[in-house]
């Protein structure tokens, strides 16, 4: 490994740098004082949004897990002799 | 003795011999195995049984007793906030560290750390954390099934914990990690059964999750509202868990255990969409019913809400099995813990103290190691010290502020150093414990300031220090494009 290298970041999958900026945009939306302070039919729209997170983060990783198998099975065709 | 309560107990029983039972089985599968083998189970777990037993080890008896009873005094936003941090930190797991732990071949996070910065001060403080941490955290579980056992059952405290812990030791010893993913296995199906059949009986009882949303709304308003606690307490209860998560060694391990790194993660998904489903059955629907059992009022002991609901709308052959299910729900989670710990002191501390120490002689430690702390944590537990409590507490958010930046960062950031990772850890424990100690702060929001202290003091010290050699970062830049082997010890990256 070249010495400049040695200071930057190793690559993650794009998917999964999406999928983590989506969540933390999410979390930033949810996790705040005005979600907290706000109520939507006598309930705190934080409590809504916390299940939401929870969802969204399942959803995410399914995703992953469904991504990860189908670009597996493509390489494996890939490397299928004609 | 006198109201010991049958039918449960023959449950219980029975559920105790098949742990015992697999104990043996896994001792007979793996009497040759190496120590990496015997933490890992063989590492050719499925997706099914590894799912379930990362719910079940994840599960304790706090969340099928704690939380009920923390959403029916705090609201059901509070619980929601941990639970919704269990979920991100799921997704931590899987997407930053999964593939590299993995890859790497290393059986822990200390060893991870260890093979990472090679910091001789640093192999020594992680694991001494992880002992502390755990130890108090265990302890801690111990004494809920002591007291669950003395109220579900009728079994004396005393003789509670000492039932729990012989059965619970015994199959971890002897058994590893196969008898440990086993038994989990069983304990997840038992407590997700549990929660299905309590939960649709809630939501029927209610007629329907609207009609009952709103009829415990109506009863107790501050159920639904974000009163009770103040919105630090919230940001701090998901921190906590969104951050420990990944570096919580008996949940990592499941990672290693897995067939394969896909299935590792594909199982971390199964694991939390079963901890999402009892999360909204229990703290909702199970405590709006309880809600409307009790007219709202304020509850002696905040943990007696699910048994108020076990009581009143469960028939008694089903209560028998739910309470063997939250039992389970301590002894899976004791159970990994303790393996977690023994390879904690075995694997990582001794192996630092004494580098030349073999794997045979590791091998032979590490059930030894379990077999000593599951008797220490029998003695604390039959005479909980008074500062547990305080520990327990303090446990996860200790380790999270000692060791989530020091590990992620240390996975993705090739700049990181030793340095940066010492001073961060030593700075996010003390940050940590000072503030729990020192200062008087809303539950578990010490956290929001020790981890950015820890990020912090990573970041600055690692660049004022010098960047590590290619050497020094060649295992875990293999590790980011395939798995790292004994051949890749020589020859350049």
């Amino acid at each position: 490994m070249p010495e400049h290298e040695n200071k930057t970041f190793f690559k993650l999958a794009p998917y999964r740098l999406f999928g983590a900026i989506t969540v933390l945009i999410i979390v930033i939306a949810s996790i705040n004082p005005y979600t907290y302070k706000t109520l939507i039919n006598g309930t705190a729209l934080i409590n809504w949004l916390l299940i939401a997170i929870m969802f969204v983060v399942l959803i995410v990783m399914i995703i992953d897990n469904l991504r990860t198998e189908k670009s597996e099975k493509e390489d494996g065709k890939e490397r299928l002799p004609k | 003795m006198s109201d010991i309560k049958v039918l449960p107990l023959i449950i219980l029983l029975v559920y105790m011999a098949i742990c015992v039972g697999i104990g043996i089985y896994a001792y007979r599968k793996q009497q040759a195995s190496s120590s990496h083998e015997y933490l890992t189970g063989g590492g050719n777990v499925g997706f099914w049984v590894n799912g379930f037993a990362i719910f079940a080890a994840f599960a304790t008896g706090g969340t099928m007793l704690g939380n009920i009873g923390l959403s029916y005094v705090g609201g059901w936003g509070y619980i929601t906030a941990y639970n919704a941090g269990v979920a991100v930190g799921y997704l931590i797991t899987a997407f930053f560290l999964a593939k590299v732990f993995r890859n790497m071949n290393v059986s822990t996070v200390p060893e991870f750390i260890k093979v990472r910065y090679s910091s001789k001060t640093l192999n020594i403080i992680v694991p001494l954390i992880v002992i502390g941490s755990l130890t108090a955290y265990l302890v801690a579980q111990m004494k809920v099934g002591g007291l669950i056992g003395e109220r579900l059952f009728g079994i004396p405290y005393t003789w509670s914990v000492i039932l729990i812990g012989i059965v619970y030791i015994f199959y971890t010893t002897y058994g590893g990690m196969r008898a440990v993913t086993l038994t989990d296995f069983i304990q997840g199906l038992m407590m997700i059964a549990v929660v299905l059949i309590t939960g649709v009986m809630a939501i029927s009882y209610g007629g329907g999750m609207g009609s009952l949303y709103e009829a415990a709304q109506e009863i107790k308003p501050d159920w639904t509202q974000s009163s009770t606690y103040p919105f630090s307490a919230y940001l701090g209860g998901f921190l906590v868990w969104a951050s420990v998560i990944a570096i919580l060694p008996h949940t990592v391990m499941r990672i290693f255990s897995a067939k394969d790194e896909k299935t590792g993660r594909a199982s971390l998904s199964l694991g939390i969409g079963l901890y999402i489903i009892t999360s909204i059955l229990t703290i909702i629907f199970v405590i709006a019913v309880t809600i409307m059992i009790t007219g709202g009022a304020d509850l002696k002991d905040a943990d007696s809400a699910f048994l108020i609901f076990l009581d009143e709308i469960v028939p008694e052959w089903m209560v028998g099995i739910a309470y063997a299910g939250i039992f389970a729900a301590v002894m899976s989670s004791v159970s990994a813990m303790l393996l977690a710990l023994g390879a904690a002191f075995a694997y990582d501390l001794i192996g630092t103290i004494k580098p030349n120490y073999s794997d045979e002689k590791k091998r032979k430690l590490v059930p030894r190691s379990i077999m000593a702390f599951g008797v220490i944590t029998l003695v604390l537990a039959l005479n909980p010290p008074e500062l547990l409590t305080l520990l327990y507490s303090a446990a996860m958010g200790l380790l999270a502020s000692t060791l989530f930046f020091p590990a992620i960062l240390g996975i993705w950031w090739k700049r990181m150093n030793r340095q940066g990772a010492l001073v961060s850890a030593v700075g996010g424990a003390a940050t940590y414990l000072i503030l729990l100690w020192g200062f008087e702060m809303p539950p578990l929001s010490e956290i929001t300031i020790a981890l950015p202290v820890s990020l912090l003091l990573a970041i600055v010290v690692t660049l004022m220090t010098p960047a590590p050699t290619p050497k020094e970062l060649r295992r875990v830049a293999i590790a980011h494009e395939r798995e790292y082997t004994e051949m890749d010890e020589e020859g350049p990256y």
